[in-house]
């Protein structure tokens, strides 16, 4: 087998990582057959002893796909199955697919796609659960995620009822004072504040089946996301609100920019943290 | 060998075979392996965890007409190090009381 035989089929069994990782796979490849060459070996010679790249490209998917699992052994003879979503590698024996979240396993509740409707914590419960059954041990990190992730489903819910007990009150705008105006911008609130939090259902979901490479993510997505989610709520539906002319435009209040820059100042801090200590979530 | 015994047994290879030098893949692997068996594909993902656990840092330098990856130790390397031999002082001083008085002839 020639070198470039060699790439072409360890390119080829590497389709399913992200382009970075089978870049580097592959630079690292060449470099150990260039170096065997430099060493006195031919061509031939350097890419079989460097070995099969069939194998070597199921043994790069499957380090990939266990890094998220607290306790496999590299060496450990695993088979691999495809997801029949995004068709990425898994070992077998996987409860999600790392990649997109996807349940192996018959689960109704649990398979995204019908993702309920927002209100309560129902829906992250069953998320955090699964994955946590998948053999997922509990740290301090995932501690402090499955805290914030239920504080913020809490806070979402009780802010949905708000809203909800608003409107079919009539009694507008005793909760959100910049929002006071008519029936409309409820809608439009209502409307982004669940889009925003199916998004946020979805991400959880799918960070949350490959918890341990994506924990600080999700840490700091849940934490920035209130701020995002609140403000975009009050711009877009005071701008719906003026276009259709019910009322004037609402500026941002003096809190809401408070509530964003503290938000942005707890995003960098925390970015910086997670930044400093990324050794802590690969291990 | 039990797996995660050679596994930890490995990194502290990897991390010995930089302690004193940069090096690079090929030269880590012939370093190591009259001691411990190791492929090219045991040592990748050994190097990408303790790149990603800030223990070692990778440059990419040009050599006679194309790219090596130099793998450079770092203080939390060292420590790792440091911590292996600890640990291992603990198994050898076990080890004596487990075989005392069975060696073999």
């Amino acid at each position: 087998m020639t070198k470039s035989d060699f790439l072409k089929t360890l390119r080829d069994g590497l389709r399913s990582l992200p382009d970075a990782d089978a870049e580097r796979s592959l630079t690292y490849y060449i470099e150990m057959i260039d170096d065997r060459m430099d060493d006195g070996m031919t061509e031939e010679e350097a890419v079989a002893a460097v070995g099969d790249p069939a194998q070597l490209a199921r043994e790069i998917l499957r380090d990939s796909g266990l890094s998220s699992e607290p306790s496999g052994g590299a060496e450990e003879n695993r088979d691999v199955i495809f997801c029949p979503r995004c068709s990425k590698a898994v070992t077998d024996g996987s409860r999600f697919c790392p990649r997109c979240g996807y349940s192996f396993e018959p689960e109704p509740n649990t398979v995204t796609g019908n993702l309920p409707e927002p209100e309560g914590g129902e829906p992250i419960e069953q998320i955090s659960r699964s994955a946590l059954e998948a053999g997922y041990d509990l740290k301090w990190y995932h501690f402090l995620i499955r805290f914030f992730i239920w504080f913020q489903a809490g806070l979402n819910a009780v802010g949905l009822i708000m809203i909800l007990a608003d409107v079919t009150s009539g009694s507008f705008g005793s909760f959100f004072s910049p929002m006071n105006s008519g029936m409309r911008s409820w809608v439009y609130t209502i409307v982004i504040t669940t889009v925003l939090f199916i998004v946020y259902l979805i991400f959880t979901r799918r960070a949350l089946a490959r918890w341990k490479r994506c924990a600080p993510r999700l840490y700091l997505i849940s934490l920035f996301f209130p701020f995002v989610s609140r403000l975009a709520a009050v711009i877009v539906s005071s701008a719906a609100f003026h276009w259709f002319g019910t009322s004037g435009f609402v500026p941002l209040t003096r809190d809401d920019l408070g509530v964003l820059v503290g938000g942005i100042v707890l995003f960098i801090l925390n970015f910086i943290y997670f930044r400093k200590r990324a050794g802590l979530f690969t291990e | 060998m039990d797996i995660q015994m050679k596994r930890g047994l490995l990194e502290a290879a990897v991390l010995s075979a930089i302690r004193d030098a940069d090096s690079w893949g090929y030269r880590i692997i012939k370093d190591i392996r009259p001691y411990v068996d190791i492929s090219e594909s045991t040592l990748y993902p050994i190097l990408r965890r303790l790149e990603a656990s800030g223990c070692l840092s990778v440059r990419t330098e040009a050599y006679s007409g194309r790219l090596r990856k130099y793998y450079h130790i770092l203080p939390a390397g060292r420590q790792r190090l440091d911590a292996f031999r600890e640990d291992w002082e603990e198994v050898l001083a076990v080890y004596s009381f487990i075989t005392r008085g069975t060696e073999k002839p």
